[in-house]
């Protein structure tokens, strides 16, 4: 490995990672609470029997993060990106996500 | 000086390998817990852990509270491990002078390792008091 040469890779990559991984964290999160507002998707969620919709909430989220991560990579992939910017929202998503699979948070709305 | 470019990359290995292992662990984790032992735990007899503590009044917050948040929080760890294993390897000694990357390489992995945390304190606190059997 030439140490000299990777010290010209763009942000790109670490961004595009750090907004997928966010937005599979968000997705997860978003999903625990929508299926106690909505028993239809509660049930759309409910893969396996033995699991209950938990299959389904962090299926979505991780598979929505496998397709989402390598699009961001390609685009971003040696382009100069505004990481900073990247990275709050990430971190908001992220944080949203936690807030989200908070219990009082979800149960607050379960019907 | 302290810090050399052969002492950052003999560190940087040690640092993709450690990072990996974690990652890869939280996976087996959370894939095991959640396709294997979750099933045990949600059964619908009426001797099963999640039975058990809904039957009794002082037992229902933790189902309500501590099963139901470890279980969607703690798949967070390894998606965000994942993230921070791989930036580490893909840029390798290059993060000792990209200040940004890796700080928020140091946020990702603190928000998994406290995923984990959550997780894995619910997960030993209810195998006190509702152990699978």
């Amino acid at each position: 490995m030439n140490a000299r040469t990777d010290f010209t890779k763009t942000d790109g990559v670490a961004a595009a990672a750090v907004l997928a991984s966010a937005i599979g964290v968000f997705i997860t999160g978003s999903l625990t609470t929508l299926a106690e507002i909505s028993d239809s998707l509660k049930t759309a969620l409910e893969w396996s029997g033995a699991v209950g919709p938990l299959i389904g909430k962090t299926g979505v989220g991780v598979i929505a993060w496998l397709i989402i991560w390598p699009i961001f990579h390609a685009l971003w992939r040696g382009k100069v990106v505004n990481f900073s910017a990247i990275y709050i929202v990430s971190v908001i998503l992220i944080a949203l996500g936690w807030f989200l699979t908070f219990p009082p948070v979800f149960e607050a709305f379960s019907g | 000086m302290l810090i050399t470019e052969p002492g950052i990359k003999e560190r940087i290995k040690r640092l993709i390998i450690g990072m990996w292992t974690m990652a890869i662990m939280a996976w087996l984790t959370v894939i095991s817990g959640t396709y294997i032992v979750y099933p045990w735990y949600r059964a619908g007899d009426p001797g099963s852990p999640r039975s058990l503590l809904l039957a009794n009044p002082d037992t229902q917050a933790w189902h309500t509270f501590g099963m139901e948040w470890k279980e969607h929080v703690g798949w967070f760890a390894p998606i965000l491990a994942t993230a921070a294993a791989f930036i580490v390897t893909y840029y390798g000694a290059s993060l000792a002078e990209k200040n940004r990357l890796r700080k928020a390489v140091l946020v990702l992995f603190t928000i998994a390792f406290a995923s984990s945390a959550v997780a894995g304190l619910f997960g030993a606190l209810l195998n006190k008091v509702a152990p699978i059997q």
